[in-house]
């Protein structure tokens, strides 16, 4: 709410700048397009799947501690540190849902019970599950942050119309650029999350590929379902 | 109007409701709304959670969003002007809008080419539709006293009587515009409206939920503001104070209910009947 009136405030003073003078013509006599409803729709199904996306990430982290924090001791700090960057990705996610009002997906409750029996399960089956478990679901996660990534960096010019002029030069807004730096951000952590579990004998989980490759056509069609549902 | 009951005097209205929804198949819903069960072609839950969750379409807010009424456009002046002027007299009919057409100086051909022309097949339909988002946009000039208020449920009771108070001025012409939204050409648009004025009241009370909570809050925000109207209809008191005490008590239910809405087949037969189910059974007995 705050957040939304202090939008509200921002734009009255764009709107209230550009019908004054002259004399900071250079960028206040810009008139800024609106995002067109694919555009929308894109950025509302990308938070969706996102928030649902970390917090399943959040969830399996959860579940891989309770199963292997007390086996493993020598582990905690590992999935600790990797967990709590899960967490702090969801509390990000859920933030920008409520901001942007987007709706949250429908089976959320169906994603965290899958997620943490994903993640206790693996962890049960010892260390190099847990580790395949999480190449499997950094690998599809990361891949599905950089296509975002693509779209939002090639798709996402609104008009900007100088008044004077009647130029309009396509810009990327501030909030899709900002969306950039996240995406590309939490991406780069997805990345690192997998390369600390091949480092962690991820590839010794027996049996290595149908572990993996299940686990990446589940995250695969999670996903599908949660952009949608 | 006999024994009529009307909805605010049944003390146990919304245990009934809890039985409907309680019903197995959820497919007698669309038989109800006399939808033809073609149009569903297929009876699994992944196609009912689908069309749910459609009439939930609530896009992405940009920081730099469209406003919802562009007056800049002639047709979104003259529904303005015929609302604010003919509709609490002539009702919302094809005769409003020709007034306001004539008193704005437009020809009566202006009718036809601005109406037809610009997707609005049905004058009557878009004359209610102005109705709702006016109302609905009126909602921000409550921001500010919104911020003096502590809890959400006193937000949400502020912004709930507020909605219901902006039907004054056309209340006698209330109950044939609900009859019109939910002929069934008409429904989807106006359940969408109605789920799109719950979201906003939910977000300027300062909601903020991430899980299914987000669907039980606006579910029981539509059920109560709906059931407001039509005990709008039949109040005679000074202010509407009897709904507006209705509505409250209700508002105070649900929160010590602790939005009791909590499984998806509840919810999902719950979205897709009881709505229109309810207006319609209220306004047959009227
Ligand atoms: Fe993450
Ligand atoms: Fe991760």
């Amino acid at each position: 709410m705050i957040r939304h009136s202090r939008n509200l405030i921002k734009l009255q003073s764009v709107r209230y700048a550009s019908t004054k003078g002259k004399e900071n013509s250079a960028t206040e006599n810009l008139r800024l397009g609106y995002l067109s409803d694919a555009q929308n729709a894109y950025m509302d199904r990308v938070i969706r799947v996102d928030q649902a996306g970390e917090l399943g990430a959040n969830f399996i982290y959860n579940g891989q501690y309770l199963a292997l924090s007390h086996k493993r001791p020598d582990l905690k700090p590992i999935l600790k540190h990797m967990w709590e960057q899960e967490i702090h990705h969801h509390n990000t996610f859920n933030n920008l849902q409520v901001e942007r009002r987007v709706r949250p997906s429908l089976l959320t409750p169906l994603w965290k019970v899958g997620a943490m029996g994903l993640g206790i399960a693996t962890g049960l089956m010892g260390k190099e599950a847990a580790m395949a478990c999480t190449e499997a679901v950094e690998t599809v996660i990361g891949g599905h942050y950089n296509q975002q990534l693509r779209v939002l960096t090639n798709q996402f010019h609104v008009d900007v119309v100088n008044e004077e002029t009647g130029v309009n030069t396509p810009t990327v807004p501030e909030e899709i650029k900002d969306m950039q730096k996240l995406v590309s951000q939490f991406r780069d952590e997805e990345l690192e999350h997998l390369d600390t579990a091949v480092e962690h004998d991820a590839h010794g989980a027996r049996p290595y590929w149908l572990l993996t490759e299940a686990i990446k056509l589940t995250c695969r069609g999670a996903i599908w379902t949660a952009e949608r549902v | 109007m006999g024994g009529a009951r009307t909805i605010c005097e049944q003390p146990n209205y919304h245990y009934e409701f809890g039985e409907a929804c309680k019903s197995p198949d959820i497919l007698f819903a669309f038989d109800f709304f006399r939808i033809p069960i073609s149009l569903y072609p297929e009876r699994g839950a992944n196609r009912i959670l689908i069309s749910c969750s459609r009439m939930f379409k609530r896009l992405y807010h940009s920081v730099h969003s469209r406003p919802l009424l562009d007056l800049a456009k002639p047709e979104i002046r003259i529904l303005s002007h015929a609302l604010s002027k003919f509709v609490p007299k002539y009702g919302f009919s094809d005769r409003s809008i020709q007034n306001a057409l004539l008193d704005l100086g437009y020809s009566n051909n202006g009718f036809v080419s601005v109406f037809k022309m610009n997707g609005h097949s049905d004058p009557v339909m878009s004359l209610i539709n102005h109705h709702l988002l006016s109302q609905r946009q009126n909602l921000t000039l409550e921001l500010e006293h919104l911020s003096t208020l502590k809890s959400e449920t006193s937000k949400l009771k502020h912004l709930v009587t507020k909605r219901l108070l902006g039907n004054a001025p056309i209340i006698d012409h209330l109950h044939e515009a609900l009859s019109y939204m939910i002929l069934p050409s008409n429904m989807v648009a106006s359940m969408a409206e109605l789920h799109n004025l719950s979201d906003d009241i939910s977000f300027y009370a300062g909601d903020r939920s991430n899980d299914f909570a987000w669907y039980s809050k606006r579910l029981a925000l539509s059920t109560v503001y709906v059931q407001g109207e039509l005990c709008m209809l039949k109040d005679t008191s000074e202010g509407f104070a009897h709904t507006i005490d209705f509505v409250t008590k209700r508002l105070d239910e649900i929160e010590s209910l602790g939005y009791a809405y909590n499984s998806v087949e509840e919810w999902g037969g719950f979205t897709l009947m009881s709505t229109v189910n309810l207006i319609k059974s209220q306004l047959v007995r009227g």
